[in-house]
């Protein structure tokens, strides 16, 4: 019997029951399009964060001032002014876990250029400051080392200053006040986008951390700092970072005023939720395939109860046993995988409609989609077999006596 | 030469575990060509009979040859074989699969002989012009009349030249005069193509247009 005889047989068996089969058919189109939908909101949303924590750089350590407890009392983080250049000089030199360190002056100042003012979060720092964040210039340049000794003035701008300070004017070369003081622009940054917590990365000036100190926020002792962020030379040295760094710190300031904290970590530990989000999320969807293979199968089963006759009547003109499985198993099949086709398209528009919607981050991959497909195709052959199995070991003589 | 030999046929059903004997050792040899009437009070088991010499049923016990062949130690698939290229059955009730036209009808034997597409309906064609039909092929079974119903049966029991043709009852839900017709188009087979037959019926004047009748009472037989 050929394929195309089968093929005709099943169309046939399905225009004689336009209603039915089209509900059997949505049960899977509902499923496969729940798992599209859920697999691409799922894989863009870790996708996102994934981003989000490569624009805030690896293995990163951020040593704060402030212990957690202090005689006692608990203090906020960063309250007491007690870290400085020397410590930062300190963790560079002895830490042999440490690939760089940032010191951290900063504040938020007005800046002006020529009639536009803007209010932003100014970061005085050394040039690792870049390399560890990997922030390049788009144009002009960051600062040097040199620049950081000489404390000189300038200025590298985030992308959000440049919106609101020029107007389809260069920044490079011109001069800006920082609270009050002028900065030469030498360089804008590439766009980094928001970071995990929501903030614009890109509403920012860099300065060299002297200038910081000595032009705009000053100190209350010498080479103050407000933080660092360190730099470990692997993923699998953050553990051995901390430790040296906060030995390092503590044999200097002999007791522990200051915290020592994985960035990083706390963000992966965010990515990692997301991923349980989208996989229950999918495994609900999958449920939902899943029911859809049941009422496949249960379809197929009444089917087969319906046409006893017809069985026993094929049996009695000569059909084989894979003869009638395969008639059965196709009918499934193509109920299934039709079911899957247009689930496809319906998960892939809803996902768009979502994304567009919600305005979420989605990821659509040609082998999720022809998973979800295939995985239609499976739930046919595993639903329709024991309806056609049942049907191939029908008794001709009790087939053909069925009324 | 012996096409059907049955050698102590027996069949009962088991109805809540008290084994009924139908056929109680049926012995009985047609051979290639013959016209046999089976005829038989009700309920004596003519119906079971066919139904195992046409293999859509197993005897309990016993040994059925057909075409030198003994059927019992023939697996589902060369039985379904055998069904479709040696038999073609004729049944009271038609048999036809409502949701097909007269023509896909007679097409299905062939369709499970692997015969192409082109030739089936060719030959299902031509068999619906010998039943006298082929102005109906596109109708379908509801659309028949009971005659023209089982004259597409007999077509489609033909399909693929079988030398047995078994007919359980085939005038019994039919007029005297539609009943006759059938029986001189199935004599008719045996004319012109040597066909061998075996018809079940209640009518003495039925089995009297069969060569040979054999009678059967209570599961056994009575010549
Ligand atoms: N599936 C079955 N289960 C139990 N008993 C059965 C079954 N099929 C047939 N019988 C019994 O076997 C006996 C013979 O039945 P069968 O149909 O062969 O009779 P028959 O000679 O064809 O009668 P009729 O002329 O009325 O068609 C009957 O007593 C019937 O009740
Ligand atoms: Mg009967």
């Amino acid at each position: 019997m050929s394929f195309y005889d089968l093929l005709w047989m099943a169309m046939r068996a399905f225009k004689a029951n336009r209603i039915r089969s089209f509900l059997t058919t949505l049960g899977i189109v509902i499923g496969v399009s729940a798992v599209i939908a859920m697999l691409s909101v799922g894989k863009g949303a870790s996708e996102k964060i994934q981003e989000q924590i490569a624009s805030i750089g690896s293995n990163l350590i951020i040593v704060l001032p402030g212990s957690t407890t202090a005689g006692g009392v608990r203090m906020g983080l960063g309250t007491q002014p007690t870290l400085s250049i020397g410590d930062a000089q300190a963790v560079a030199r002895e830490c042999p876990s440490v690939l760089r360190v940032a010191p951290i002056r900063a504040g938020v100042a007005q800046v002006v250029y020529a009639n536009m003012n803007w209010a932003t979060g100014v970061v005085g720092t050394t040039e690792d400051y870049f390399e560890m964040r990997d922030w390049k210039a788009v144009s002009g340049r960051v600062f040097s080392d040199e620049d950081v000794r000489s404390a000189s003035k300038v200025a590298v701008l985030g992308q959000t200053v440049v919106d609101n300070l020029f107007v389809g004017e260069d920044p490079v070369g011109k001069v800006i006040r920082i609270k009050g003081m002028p900065f030469t622009v030498i360089g804008v940054l590439e766009r980094k986008g928001q970071s995990p917590t929501g903030q614009d990365q890109d509403d920012t000036i860099i300065v060299p951390v002297s200038s910081a100190q000595r032009f705009l926020f000053g100190t209350t002792f010498p080479g103050q700092i407000d933080r660092m962020m360190v730099q470990a030379i692997g993923p699998q040295y953050m553990e051995d970072a901390q430790e040296e760094v906060k030995q390092a710190i503590l044999q200097r300031h002999k007791q522990e005023d200051f915290t020592v904290r994985n960035l990083t970590q706390f963000l992966q530990v965010q990515e990692q939720s997301a991923r349980v989000m989208s996989l229950l999320l999918l495994s609900v969807a999958s449920v939902s395939l899943i029911v859809g293979g049941i009422g496949i199968m249960n379809i197929m089963l009444v089917s087969v109860a319906e046409r006893t006759k017809e069985i026993g009547i094929r049996m009695a003109v000569g059909a084989r046993v894979w003869d009638i499985r395969m008639q059965f198993l196709l009918e499934a099949v193509i109920l299934s995988t039709l079911g899957g086709f247009v689930g496809i398209i319906l998960g892939v528009v809803s996902s768009y409609l979502m994304s567009k919607a919600f305005s979420w981050n989605i990821l659509l991959s040609i082998p999720d989609i022809l998973i979800a497909f295939s995985f239609s195709f499976f739930v046919g052959i595993l639903f329709g077999f024991y309806p056609a199995y049942k049907a191939s070991n029908l008794n001709p003589v009790d087939a053909l006596r069925y009324e | 030469m012996a096409l059907i030999e049955l050698r102590d046929v027996k069949k009962s059903y088991k109805l809540d575990s008290i084994e009924i004997p139908v056929l109680k050792g049926i012995s009985m040899i047609v051979e290639k060509g013959e016209v046999v009437a089976l005829v038989g009070p009700s309920g004596s088991g003519k119906s079971t009979l066919m139904n195992i010499i046409g293999c859509l049923d197993v005897p309990t016990s016993g040994e059925y040859i057909l075409d030198n062949i003994p059927v019992q130690n023939m697996n589902r698939d060369q039985i379904a074989h055998i069904r479709n290229k040696k038999i073609g059955f004729v049944f009271q009730n038609f048999n036809l699969i409502a949701r097909l036209t007269a023509l896909e009808n007679v097409e299905l034997p062939m369709i499970y002989a692997g015969v192409g597409r082109k030739e089936r309906k060719e030959r299902a064609m031509e068999l619906l012009n010998m039943v006298g039909l082929s102005d109906r092929s596109g109708h379908y079974p509801t659309q028949l009349s009971g005659g023209q119903q089982q004259r597409v049966a007999i077509a489609r029991a033909l399909a693929n030249n079988p030398p047995i043709i078994l007919a359980d009852e085939p005038t019994g839900s039919l007029d005297t005069a539609t009943g006759k017709s059938i029986m001189e188009l199935l004599l008719s087979l045996n004319d012109k193509f040597g066909t061998t037959l075996i018809i079940v019926t209640h009518d003495p004047t039925v089995a009297s247009y069969c060569r040979r009748t054999v009678r059967i009472k209570d599961g056994l037989l009575v010549e």
